[in-house]
C-alpha cells in the first residue's frame, strides 16, 4: 500500500500533476475514505495528490447576502457546522454537518470529499441539493460549473475524468420568506451512516402559500434524488400538517431505496415518508419566521 | 523513498525521516516511541487515536505525516504539566473513568480540546463532543462525570487547557 505523495502549493501546479498522473493518482483531501480504501486494499494508487495547501480550497467560506455563501471544496464538516453564516442561512447544512461522524473526523472530512466520495448516504449532498448549490469542476483543461446533483452518476461514481478535482462549492443566497431543514435516521445517533434523510427548502408568499420548494432524499437512490411530485404537492399550498404529509407519501414513493445491512427497502420508504412531512414543516415555520421579521 | 519531516510533538521539534505514506499515528508510535496514542482500529473509528493539531482533535490513523509537519501536535504525553497530572487525568482516574484504558488517551486528549472550546460544558454537551470517543466498559456516565469534574476544578484553578487553539 505503498505510494508517494505530492504536495502541490497552488491550483495550477496541482491540476498539472493530477493531468500527468491521471487515473494512477487520487486526490486526496480529508483522507477519511480515500486512505481506508487505499490501506483496505480496495483502490491501488501509484500516488496520491495531497490538495490541502492548495490556497483557496481549505476552509474557506465567505458570504454575501445577494450572492450567497461560497467555500472552498475542502472545507470540513466542522467548519461548516460552526459557521456562524452556515447557521443563520443554511440551517439544513449545519444540521446534516453535525450528524456526519464525531467532532475527530470533522475535522477531517472535507464537503468536497463527501460529494467526491459518492456515496448513496452522502449526509452533505441531499442539503446541497435542496438548496440549489453548484459545484465548480476544475482541471488543467479549464473550469466548468455544475449542480450539485450532476456531478453524481452513482453509488461511488462521478461524472469527474481523471485530472479533474471540485474546487468551490456555491449555494444561492436564501430567497425572501425562506427556510429550509435536513433530518437523518439512523440507529445510532453518531458515528453511523443514515437509513434515510431528507433536506427541504420551501419559500413562501407574504400569504403563507408555497411559492417554491425543493426536496432532496438521501440513502434511498443510487444518485442524488429530488423528490419533485411531493415539491409539487406544496406549491400553491399553505403547508399543513395534512399537505406535509401528502408530499411525504408521495416521497416516499418518489425513493428508490434498496435493502440491505441497514435497514429494508419498505423501511427506508416509510422513514422517508416520516422525514419529509416533518423536515417540510420545519422548514415552512422556519420561512414564516424569516417572513415576519 | 523517505522523507524528513520536521515535528514538534508537545513543544519538542525532532526531524523524522519517513516514508510519506506513513500515518501520523504510526510516526509517533514507531519513530517517536510515543505511545500513549493507541492504534485501536486504524480507520477513524474509535479515536484512541485523537491528538490536537494546532489545537484541533484528529484521528491521527487518518493523517499523514506531512500533513502535521510543521503544526503544533499535542499528545497525550503532553496533557500532564511539570507539577502532576492534569485535572482530567486526576478526575478519570478518582472517577472511574478509566477502566481497561485503552480508549483513555483519546478521551482525555478530545476532553482537553473541548474544555478550551468550553469551560463549562453540560453533560449534552460533553456526550456530543466525545462521540466519536469509543469505550467498552465504562458505559461513559463515569467518563462525562469525570470531565465534568475536572472542568469545575479547572474552573476553579483557572488551569489552562494544555493547548489553545491557534487559528
Amino acid at each position: 500500500m505503498a505510494f508517494a505523495v505530492f504536495e502541490p502549493a497552488t491550483l495550477p501546479e496541482a491540476l498539472s500533476v493530477l493531468a500527468s498522473e491521471g487515473d494512477a493518482s487520487a486526490a486526496l483531501a480529508g483522507g477519511t475514505d480515500l486512505l481506508l480504501r487505499i490501506r483496505r486494499g480496495a483502490r491501488k494508487y501509484r500516488s496520491v495528490v495531497n490538495i490541502k495547501f492548495v490556497p483557496g480550497l481549505t476552509g474557506l467560506t465567505t458570504w454575501d447576502a445577494s450572492r450567497g455563501l461560497t467555500m472552498g471544496a475542502l472545507t470540513t464538516f466542522r467548519t461548516i457546522e460552526q459557521d456562524e453564516h452556515v447557521r443563520q442561512h443554511y440551517h439544513c447544512l449545519a444540521e446534516a454537518a453535525r450528524v456526519v461522524a464525531g467532532v475527530q473526523l470533522r475535522n477531517l472530512a472535507t464537503v468536497g470529499g463527501n460529494i467526491g466520495n459518492a456515496s448513496p448516504s452522502a449526509d452533505s449532498v441531499p442539503p446541497l441539493v435542496a438548496l440549489g448549490a453548484t459545484i465548480d469542476v476544475a482541471s488543467a483543461a479549464g473550469t466548468r460549473t455544475m449542480p450539485i446533483e450532476a456531478c453524481i452518476s452513482g453509488p461511488g461514481r462521478t461524472v469527474l475524468t481523471p485530472g479533474e478535482i471540485f474546487t468551490t462549492i456555491s449555494v444561492p443566497a436564501p430567497a425572501t420568506r425562506s427556510g429550509n431543514a435536513f433530518s437523518r435516521f439512523s440507529p445510532r445517533s453518531a458515528m453511523d451512516i443514515g437509513i434515510a434523510s431528507v433536506a427541504a427548502s420551501v419559500t413562501l408568499d407574504a400569504d403563507g402559500r408555497c411559492t417554491d420548494c425543493r426536496i432532496a432524499l438521501g440513502a434511498v437512490s443510487p444518485t442524488p434524488l429530488r423528490a419533485t411530485a411531493a415539491e409539487n404537492a406544496l406549491r400553491g399550498e399553505r403547508i399543513t400538517a395534512a399537505v406535509a404529509d401528502a408530499s411525504g407519501e408521495l416521497a416516499a414513493d418518489a425513493a428508490k431505496p434498496i435493502s440491505d445491512i441497514r435497514g429494508t427497502a419498505a423501511y427506508r420508504r416509510a422513514i422517508v415518508r416520516t422525514l419529509t412531512a416533518r423536515v417540510v414543516q420545519q422548514a415552512a415555520a422556519r420561512a414564516a419566521m424569516a417572513g415576519a421579521r | 523513498m523517505t522523507r524528513e519531516y520536521r515535528l514538534t510533538v508537545n513543544g519538542k521539534t525532532s526531524v523524522v525521516t519517513t516514508e510519506p505514506h506513513q500515518s501520523l499515528l504510526d510516526t509517533l508510535r514507531e519513530r517517536l516511541g510515543l505511545t500513549g496514542s493507541k492504534k485501536g482500529c486504524d480507520e477513524g473509528e474509535c479515536a484512541s487515536c485523537t491528538v490536537l493539531l494546532d489545537g484541533v482533535p484528529v484521528n491521527s490513523c487518518l493523517v499523514l505525516v506531512g500533513d502535521a509537519a510543521g503544526k503544533s501536535i499535542t499528545t497525550i504525553e503532553g496533557v500532564a504539566g511539570s507539577e502532576g497530572p492534569h485535572p482530567l487525568q486526576r478526575a478519570f482516574v478518582e472517577l472511574g473513568g478509566v477502566q481497561c484504558g485503552y480508549c483513555t488517551p483519546g478521551m482525555i486528549v478530545s476532553s482537553c480540546a473541548l474544555l478550551c472550546e468550553q469551560p463549562d460544558p453540560t453533560d449534552e454537551e460533553i456526550k456530543f463532543y466525545l462521540a466519536g470517543n469509543i469505550c467498552r466498559c465504562t458505559g461513559y456516565n463515569k467518563i462525562t462525570a469525570a470531565v465534568r469534574s475536572a472542568a469545575e476544578t479547572m474552573r476553579a484553578a483557572e488551569v489552562p487547557a494544555p493547548t489553545r487553539r491557534t487559528a
